[in-house]
């Protein structure tokens, strides 16, 4: 998939951050609900979560971090962290669905 | 941006730049632009009342199991802009032409659907900064659609809180109910699209928005 993909301008995927979905796809824990791709415009990959009265999304950013937005009910969170090659920081996995 | 006076003067300067909005938000802050026209094929500024839709026709936007949109739907809000129409000021043949315009452009592309939202509901917005309009909904129109318009994210906002915004976004238009692409002017657009367009194949989920 190149540049352009949507017919509005978008870029092409950023391979690091497919690279980082992936890999924080691997290591979810077993059982825990997957999550959903998405490719945004800027090429930056993404994955989300989303039922009636939750809705998760990260956005994998080209500095080696991720962006984060979690709201269940009134609760909301959001936020950066720097991901890591061989695990998920508790806070954010305290976050997921289960 | 120094020495773009009007709002006409900096869509022509920023039109093919990927940093468009950060442009529109620092040179004309506060949605400023929303008070001007943008090109002189305009039929006025954008109007409280109007309804703003926005075509969904790429399938990397819906979710891969449910009819519903991913929040990518509008990640051009930060950068060139996110494409919209005014249905009120679009013609027939002017919404027939937006469509053709974003499926034909590549194989694997199918006129979804569609989301709408009042002009006014999308400039109610506030994410985050108390008081503070966090989208701008502008005429931008183009000499083969009149009715062309685009949102903004009112301000510069970081990396880290672009979600949010987008999630927002997608709550004002409902993103969870995409609405029937027969639907739009009573069918009429869909009438009048091309065997070749109407015949792409639906994914499987959308099978109840045939």
């Amino acid at each position: 998939m190149g540049a352009n993909w949507d017919g509005e301008g978008a870029k092409a995927p950023v391979i690091s951050t497919l690279r980082a979905a992936s890999n924080f796809v691997c290591l979810l824990p077993t059982g825990m609900e997957m999550p959903e791709p998405m490719l945004h415009a800027s090429g930056h990959a993404g994955l989300s979560w989303s039922s009636d009265d939750f809705y998760g999304e990260l956005e994998f950013l080209e500095n080696g971090y991720a962006a984060y937005y979690f709201s269940r009910g009134q609760e909301r969170h959001k936020g950066v962290f720097a991901m890591e090659v061989d695990s998920i920081p508790a806070a954010i996995t305290a976050l997921l669905p289960t | 941006m120094a020495g773009l006076g009007s709002c006409a003067d900096l869509n022509l300067a920023t039109q093919d730049q990927e940093d468009r909005v950060g442009q529109f938000a620092d040179a004309k802050p506060g949605c400023a632009c929303e008070q001007d026209t943008l090109s002189e094929y305009s039929p006025g500024i954008v109007e409280d009342n109007e309804t703003i839709l926005r075509m969904v026709c790429v399938p990397m936007h819906i979710h891969s199991k449910k009819p519903e949109l991913k929040s990518s739907f509008f990640s051009h809000i930060a950068s060139f802009g996110a494409s919209v129409q005014r249905l009120e000021k679009s013609t027939d043949e002017e919404l027939t032409a937006c469509v053709e315009g974003l499926v034909s452009g590549a194989e694997d592309r199918v006129w979804l659907g569609y989301v709408q939202a009042s002009a006014r509901a999308i400039r109610d917005v506030q994410v985050g900064k108390e008081g503070k309009q966090s989208f701008c909904v502008a005429d931008a129109a183009l000499e083969n659609n009149r009715a062309h318009a685009e949102i903004h994210c009112a301000y510069r906002i970081p990396e880290a809180d672009r979600i949010e915004y987008r999630v927002q976004l997608m709550n004002v238009f409902k993103g969870k109910t995409v609405l029937n692409r027969r639907s739009v002017r009573d069918g009429a657009i869909w009438n009048a699209l091309g065997a070749e367009l109407k015949t792409r194949a639906l994914p499987p989920q959308w099978a109840d928005l045939a």
